[in-house]
């Protein structure tokens, strides 16, 4: 009885390290799904631009113009940044509600340049639905750097 | 290149996306993992904000 009383402090103690160890695991795969997104996304948009030797677009969809480019763009580096914050955040235990923050500004972003693709892409194409996915994901997360904060 | 042409492209670098990600999740992501996705972000968020400064279709 003695044995199993000292041991709780013990086991409790393991059973939190294991619980953030757990929340460190998901929120790095998520750091990672995120700069997949936002790194398949811009790859993509770039092709999509074709950019000429003036810094204009020519690309083979008419809709997709330079203006969109650059509005693209804008958000695109907000994404980024907070995209890299997150990476920055989820190295450290706990995570902070900055890193909570940074999670929230790249679903808005995602969200900003979602719309702007789906303008010119068909709804069922798999840039417009991974990035629909993407954002879902990182809003289920939130929850989980609630707790971590 | 049609559009056609420019999805499947955009779709085959989502594809090659998802089997690093479904690799980082069966063997846990590294502090190095991390690292080089910094560095990643480093070079694209400059990329990016060259793009974002030009202002397109300005002859002025």
């Amino acid at each position: 009885m003695r044995t199993r009383r000292s041991l709780a402090p013990i086991l409790a103690l393991l059973f939190l390290a294991a619980c953030a160890t757990t929340q460190v695991q998901k929120a790095r795969i998520v750091s990672v799904d995120v700069h997949a997104v936002l790194a398949a996304v811009d790859d993509a948009e770039m092709t999509l631009c074709n950019k000429q030797a003036d810094n204009t677009c020519k690309s083979s969809v008419p809709a997709w113009t330079t203006e969109k480019h650059v509005e693209f763009s804008k958000h695109l580096v907000t994404a980024l940044k907070a995209g890299r914050a997150l990476n920055e955040g989820v190295k450290a235990v706990p995570i902070t509600g900055q890193t909570k923050a940074d999670l929230t500004a790249v679903s808005a972003e995602l969200e900003a340049v979602t719309e702007l693709v789906k303008d010119i892409l068909p709804p069922n194409s798999t840039v417009v639905i991974t990035l629909t996915a993407a954002k879902d994901a990182v809003l289920r997360l939130l929850p989980l750097f609630l707790e971590g904060a | 290149m049609t559009p056609m042409e420019w999805i499947a492209l955009a779709e085959q670098g989502f594809e090659l996306f998802m089997k690093i990600r479904n690799s980082a999740k069966s063997a846990g992501v590294t502090d190095e993992q991390l690292d080089a996705i910094t560095l990643d972000y480093d070079q694209r968020i400059a990329r990016r904000q060259a793009e974002a400064d030009v202002r397109g279709g300005d002859d002025s």
